[in-house]
């Protein structure tokens, strides 16, 4: 595992093998009955465990929520650029780009920004570009220096840029109308500006399809036109003899394009001076004048492109803002605010805000606890703690509860864990109650205050003066709470760490052990799963004093305690 | 050294004892060079005018002279010039604009370039007119930039046509500049006086 211990991972309930959850209470799935004992070291452990800030939470249905059981919806689509929100009607249309002035830059993809130049009267511009009045405007690169000058093109308004732009594009790549001799060569070359091929395609097809008439309904899409949708329906209204004979007719069978007109583009021997000329400029221009995939798929427009003069502005990609959904109940977990300018949730349930979070800390340190995170020089780095076989530890188990109501905690786990390597978990006090959360001030304030030693009495004092103990240490103890905050309560966790070698194999000779033993990845690692059942009361409708209705819920734990020694 | 205040009167009087550990200068009276900027090593080190050095700037003729021609500004953090244990003069061309932490060790920048934040510009390196580095790019050791070269995307470079096809945007690029340099006159205080024995 990646993550440093001593580490906590959550069960998802979704992956495990009897499927998902539907029960409402968690107390329907006893841990020794309904489930078997999560296995950390199973293969398929490592697809439910997730560290608690990776998973969301369900209240409707009261289980944790992974990413896997989440259903992502879009709420809206919107321009990064402009922050434009774009009805979600208009996207298609639109090629879920942007259709103001957000352009990126094709050669270097930063967004292009409307510049202001001065007039200019050098030989560049074609006529016909519609310029008017002394001001002329550029799309500008701040970061590359492209501008739309590169291809020939300026703006005479600053607004409405893709219409300019369209215009533009229009004027370079229209051939004239085929009137003259070599017409088919003109459409041969407009075929190859895909808009055209398209266009034309399309219309070839459509009157296919007109023609064919009914057969055109086994199309599961004929339905969606509402043409179609006319013509079936009138269908079962009145018809005219002729119409009902037409209808019952053979229909033609459906023919595809077949020449230029109909959009078909064909490779004519022709074609090979093109060719040549494209490898020509290739070679005198170099790979840097290429352009690259990556470039020529930045648009539609440049699909064709094969030099970086060719390229054309990137309309800007819209994003979109998601929500997620429990599968379960469909309830929405987390829905951003759909005001493209915001960054806020409108719901967002977090695992985090929850569910109890379980901690782990060895309850004699070493060393210093050192968060890897801040470990600056490369001989302080971090080392997976190592556990000495055989010889019992304890830790401290602090679970801390983040909802505003007093919980009942139930731990169960399994006296040996599960895997080649077994190792003896006793918890010492496996039922307790955690505090409320409340305001952080208040934490803060009282935190001096309210952490209670565990009944302090005259029978520890004896206990400490007889075995010599200083007054202010604890010594854990069966059954009691090792330390109590307001939200956080801590017990004592004793794991004897199993052996990697077989306690049976003492007599053995130590290459046999090796035969016996079948070394698998990670099986030294300590992951101890723990079932936490929680229960507590909530009033319902939210009145103080009313109905109080329980809750319960039940979740699988894995913590890492570290490596075992060889 | 950098701490003194420029004024007049301290300048007379420790004029003896002031430019000992700054190069030889000529530096021209319209240039602007703040007092937190640095002069170092001991080739020659000329500054022609309209020159603006920001506070913290460095000028390094340790291993060379240094040339700043018209109109350029060296911001600060900025190094210009060669270290010490390697030969080599650099000259910057006017209206070079050399952005904050930048280093040009090149032999020679040409006009109207601009040196983008925290590029590198090594050693015997040319660099043509009018060329962009964008910030973080590197040119390696004796390698040459032609002319409106634009260097961006980890090493990638690209012919400018804009520029090169176009007066008028070379104008407007040289005017910015002057105009920065005029606005920058009035903002940075002028310590020269230190660097002129």
């Amino acid at each position: 595992m990646a993550a440093p211990f001593p580490y906590t991972h959550y069960a998802c309930p979704c992956s495990s093998s009897s499927g998902p959850v539907i029960s409402k209470r968690a107390s329907q799935l006893e841990p020794d009955e309904d489930q078997e004992t999560f296995n950390p070291h199973d293969p398929r452990a490592a697809y439910s465990l997730y560290p608690l800030d990776h998973l969301l939470f369900c209240d409707e249905c009261s289980q944790i929520r992974c990413p896997k059981c989440v259903n992502d919806e879009i709420i809206n689509w919107f321009c990064p650029s402009c922050l434009f929100e774009v009805p979600s009607s208009a996207v298609r249309s639109e090629n879920n780009r942007c259709s103001r002035n957000c352009y990126n830059c094709p050669s270097c993809s930063s967004p292009l920004h409307v510049t202001q130049v001065e007039k200019q009267d050098d030989g560049m511009l074609k006529p016909g570009d519609g310029r008017t009045g002394d001001e002329a405007y550029l799309l500008f690169c701040q970061y590359c220096d492209w501008t739309t000058l590169d291809i020939g093109v300026q703006f005479s308004r600053p607004t409405k840029i893709t219409e300019q732009l369209n215009k533009a594009r229009k004027a370079r790549y229209t051939v004239q109308q085929p009137d003259s001799e070599d017409a088919d060569k003109t459409v041969s070359k407009q075929l190859r500006n895909h808009d055209d091929a398209f266009d034309r395609l399309s219309v070839f097809y459509t009157e296919q399809m007109d023609e064919t008439g009914e057969s055109g309904n086994s199309w599961g899409s004929a339905y969606g036109s509402p043409a179609n949708l006319a013509r079936i329906m009138s269908l079962y209204g009145g018809l005219t003899h002729g119409a009902l004979k037409k209808s019952r007719e053979k229909p033609q069978p459906m023919r595809e394009a077949a020449g230029e007109e109909e959009g078909l583009a064909t490779y004519s021997p022709s074609d090979q001076d093109m060719d040549e000329e494209t490898l020509q400029k290739m070679q005198t221009r170099g790979w840097d004048e290429t352009a690259s995939e990556e470039q020529a798929l930045s648009t539609p427009a440049n699909y064709g492109a094969r030099f970086k003069d060719e390229l054309w502005p990137a309309a800007t990609t819209l994003r979109t803002k998601r929500g997620k959904r429990c599968r379960t109940c469909r309830q929405f977990i987390i829905r951003p605010e759909p005001k493209s300018g915001s960054a806020r949730y409108r719901i967002r349930i977090i695992a985090h805000n929850n569910i109890p979070r379980l901690s782990l800390r060895p309850l004699h340190p070493i060393g210093p606890v050192q968060n890897p995170s801040f470990v600056m020089k490369s001989d302080h780095a971090y080392k997976d703690p190592i556990l000495q076989p055989l010889s019992a530890q304890q830790f401290v188990l602090t679970l801390r509860n983040p909802i505003f109501e007093t919980v009942k905690i139930s731990l169960a786990t399994p006296a040996t864990t599960p895997g080649r390597v077994a190792s003896r978990v006793t918890i010492l006090c496996p039922s307790f109650e955690i505090g409320p959360a409340g305001d952080v001030w208040d934490e803060a304030l009282s935190s001096s205050t309210s952490t209670i030693r565990p009944s302090d009495g005259g029978r520890s004092a004896a206990m400490a003066s007889l075995t010599g103990t200083a007054e202010g240490e604890k010594q854990p103890e069966a059954g009691k709470i090792w330390e109590k905050t307001r939200n956080s309560t801590s017990v004592i966790l004793e794991i004897v760490p199993g052996s990697l070698r077989p306690t049976s194999s003492i007599g053995l000779r130590d290459d046999e052990v090796k035969e016996t033993v079948e070394e698998a990845e990670d099986d030294d690692v300590l992951e101890i799963p723990i079932y936490v059942r929680a229960e507590w009361t909530v009033d319902v409708h939210g009145e103080k004093g009313g109905e109080k209705e329980p809750k319960e819920l039940g979740y699988w734990c894995v913590l890492g305690v570290g490596r075992i020694a060889a | 050294m950098a701490a003194r205040p420029p004024t007049t009167k301290r300048t007379t009087t420790t004029s003896t004892s002031l430019p000992a550990a700054g190069p030889p200068c000529t530096i021209d009276p319209t240039a602007v060079i703040a007092d937190k900027a640095q002069l170092t090593g001991s080739h020659p080190v000329t500054i022609a005018e309209h020159v603006v050095l920001h506070p913290y700037a460095r000028i390094r003729a340790e291993g060379g002279s240094v040339t700043i021609g018209p109109y350029c500004i060296v911001s600060e953090g900025a190094v210009v010039g060669l270290p010490e244990g390697q030969q080599g003069d650099v000259v910057l061309e006017r209206w070079v604009n050399v952005e904050s932490g930048a280093e040009v060790l090149a032999k020679q920048v040409g006009e109207g370039t601009e040196v983008g934040i925290q590029a590198r510009i090594w050693e015997g390196a040319t660099v043509g007119r009018f060329c962009r580095l964008t910030p973080t790019e590197v040119v390696g050791a004796g390698e040459e930039v032609g002319d409106f070269t634009v260097v961006f995307g980890d090493g990638r470079r690209r012919v400018d046509k804009t520029i090169v096809e176009s007066e008028e945007v070379r104008n407007a690029r040289v005017k910015g500049m002057e105009k920065q340099v005029e606005a920058l006159r009035k903002l940075v205080p002028d310590g020269k006086a230190k660097w002129i024995s």
